[in-house]
């Protein structure tokens, strides 16, 4: 496996339903991945706002690391883990 | 995820009332009297009355009620664990409303421990499903967690990863997400804290004290079960969950059943329970403990039995009588919340093994800030301060010293801890790791500088206060200071700061 990070904010189409988070699809570049699986999810808590995470494999089968800022609902695309 | 079939009632058989140690001169604990004590204290019946009573309890010979998931039975609610309780006649279906009436009934303490199952690596699987069934390895150095399916290969949490490759070439290495498996862990302790008033955790275990909590929560075996799907359903972990009649035994019973079960062990039970162990099960017996008892032909707990208090020791100093109490099934430590620590560590390895000077003392002051925000956070002051540094051979060494006056402010720590630094790091040999030590605390208050210095140091105090809100706002990385900015290109940061290599997550 190997990481890479990212870093970079990116638009998020999502699902908020029933009080939860759902990311469904994002475009890094001129590039849109469709998220087909979210493996985990996690908040941070530490800081005046919560970040909310998401590890999500995309439809490439990569899994991506998303993240959410509460404080100005922002989405950053953390890291890509990749196979080999 | 695969159910775990566990059978705990197997290491449960009862056993014959009559080898039971019962109370003696020497021996004026009988085996279960802190349950007693608690039920005096609960029912205000008479402490003889009591003692009659519990062991009375231990020659009934009822035996450890260990809960477990039938292999192929989904997770949700206790209608699919099933009562494995040896002595119950079989193993009865344990099925949802049922009233645990020796749960119910139990006069005495009554504490949950809750363990969570490889917890790193599980975390690892969680997040990234093509590592689901595979040997996962989490660590830098040294194996700090690894996942069941490597466990199989004989790797365990401490043992140095060349071995580990060796024996298991195919695993798959992490360093690890500190931060991360913090997140997973509050997560979790926030549900431990929504069923017991007093919970004490750890990096991967918690201990809930549900003491007169029976009325409110009815079966307490149904709620830790309950407690067990919430946890699976918002973080995707499995955990081991031990109810005892103390710390010590719940964990124990635990242990029998992970990963993924749920055991309990009534106080009348833990004379059986305990006297086959190997003695290396006991709290408070580490590798040297053992050896020395081994090589005094010591093998279970039972035999240690037989050792009075003084012997013991004379053997091991203070920890001798908590022994002699332990090998009995007596643990009186309360669940506390632990609002001052013993310590607050703070340390990691290098990415790279180093002897830049520069370098390291960034290091130890990022260490130093980071220890300092944390004892601000507590309201307390270390007076003694410790540097400990690891060379890449492996050797290590470690200074303390104690400040004139208890201080929570990061220059006056630093200053100490450079000049330990300084002594320390002597050989031409470069640093793989290096850490901070706080102990020995005072409570915060008006920080007391010299007569000339006072408003200054009240300055400064106020200084470090200000830096803390802004660290709690923005993330502790929003600003650095010092030596610690020559870190600044070389570390990766997130909102919590520098991303360290292996920092340490609780102390």
């Amino acid at each position: 496996m190997r990481q890479e990070a990212i870093d970079e904010a990116v638009g998020v189409r999502a699902d908020f339903k029933g009080g939860v988070v759902t990311p469904l699809a994002f475009r890094r570049g001129a590039r849109q991945h469709r998220v087909v699986r979210v493996n985990a999810r996690w908040t941070d808590r530490a800081g005046k706002h919560p970040s909310f995470y998401f590890s999500v494999t995309a439809d490439s089968g990569d899994v991506y690391q998303l993240r959410l800022q509460s404080a100005d609902l922002v989405w950053w695309l953390d890291s890509v883990t990749m196979e080999g | 995820m695969p159910s775990a079939i566990n059978h705990p009632a197997s290491a449960a058989a009862p056993e014959p009332a009559h080898s039971a140690p019962l109370p003696s001169p020497t021996n004026r604990m009988a085996p279960v009297r802190c349950e007693a004590r608690a039920a005096v204290e609960v029912d205000g019946v008479e402490v003889d009355a009591a003692e009659d009573r519990s062991v009375d309890g231990v020659a009934t010979g009822t035996c450890i009620a260990g809960i477990a998931e039938a292999p192929g039975a989904t997770r949700r609610g206790t209608s699919d664990v099933r009562d494995t309780r040896a002595g119950a006649g079989g193993r009865p279906e344990f099925g949802p409303g049922r009233i645990d009436e020796s749960a119910q009934l139990a006069p005495g303490r009554v504490v949950l421990h809750v363990d969570i199952d490889a917890f790193f690596a599980a975390i690892e699987q969680q997040r990234d499903p093509r590592l689901r069934g595979k040997p996962v390895i989490v660590g830098a150095g040294v194996i700090a967690s690894c996942s069941y399916e490597a466990r199989t290969f004989g790797l365990r949490a401490g043992m140095r990863l060349t071995e580990a490759k060796r024996l298991c070439p195919h695993a798959v290495i992490i360093e690890g997400h500190a931060q991360i498996y913090r997140c997973f862990a509050e997560e979790i302790f926030a549900r431990c804290r929504a069923i017991a008033p007093a919970v004490e955790t750890y990096l991967d275990e918690a201990y809930c004290d549900l003491t007169g909590t029976g009325r409110l929560h009815g079966d307490l075996v149904a709620t830790a079960a309950a407690l067990k799907h919430d946890i699976h359903a918002a973080t995707g972990l499995t955990v081991t969950c031990g109810i005892g009649p103390n710390r010590m035994l719940a964990k124990l019973v635990g242990k029998t059943v992970k990963p993924d079960g749920l055991a309990r062990i009534d106080a009348a039970d833990a004379d059986a329970f305990l006297r086959d162990r190997p003695l290396e099960q006991l709290a408070g017996i580490g590798h040297a403990h053992a050896k020395t008892l081994r090589s005094m032909n010591f093998a279970t707990i039972g035999d240690l039995r037989a050792l009075p208090p003084h012997v013991l020791e004379a053997l091991f100093g203070a920890n001798g009588r908590l022994l002699y109490e332990r090998c009995r099934g007596n643990d009186t430590a309360p669940v506390t919340e632990r609002e001052i620590p013993l310590s607050i560590s703070r340390e990691t390895s290098f990415h790279q093994d180093t002897a830049d000077r520069a370098e390291i003392e960034g290091m130890l002051e990022y260490l130093v800030g980071r220890a300092c925000r944390a004892a601000r956070e507590l309201a307390i002051r270390p007076r003694t301060v410790a540097v400990h540094v690891r060379y890449s051979d492996g050797e290590g060494d470690e200074q303390a010293r104690s400040l004139h006056q208890a201080s929570d402010t990061d220059p006056v720590v630093l200053e100490l801890a450079l000049e330990l630094l300084r002594r320390l790091f002597t050989r031409r040999v470069a640093l793989h790791a290096v850490g901070v030590k706080f102990s020995n605390f005072a409570a915060a208050g008006g920080e007391q500088g010299s007569l000339f210095d006072e408003r200054e140091a009240g300055r400064r105090a106020a200084l470090f206060r200000a830096f803390d809100r802004v660290r709690g706002a923005y993330g502790h990385g929003a600003l650095v200071s010092g030596r610690a900015l020559r870190l600044k290109h070389k570390l990766q940061e997130d909102r919590h700061g520098f991303v360290l290599r292996t920092p340490s997550l609780t102390k």
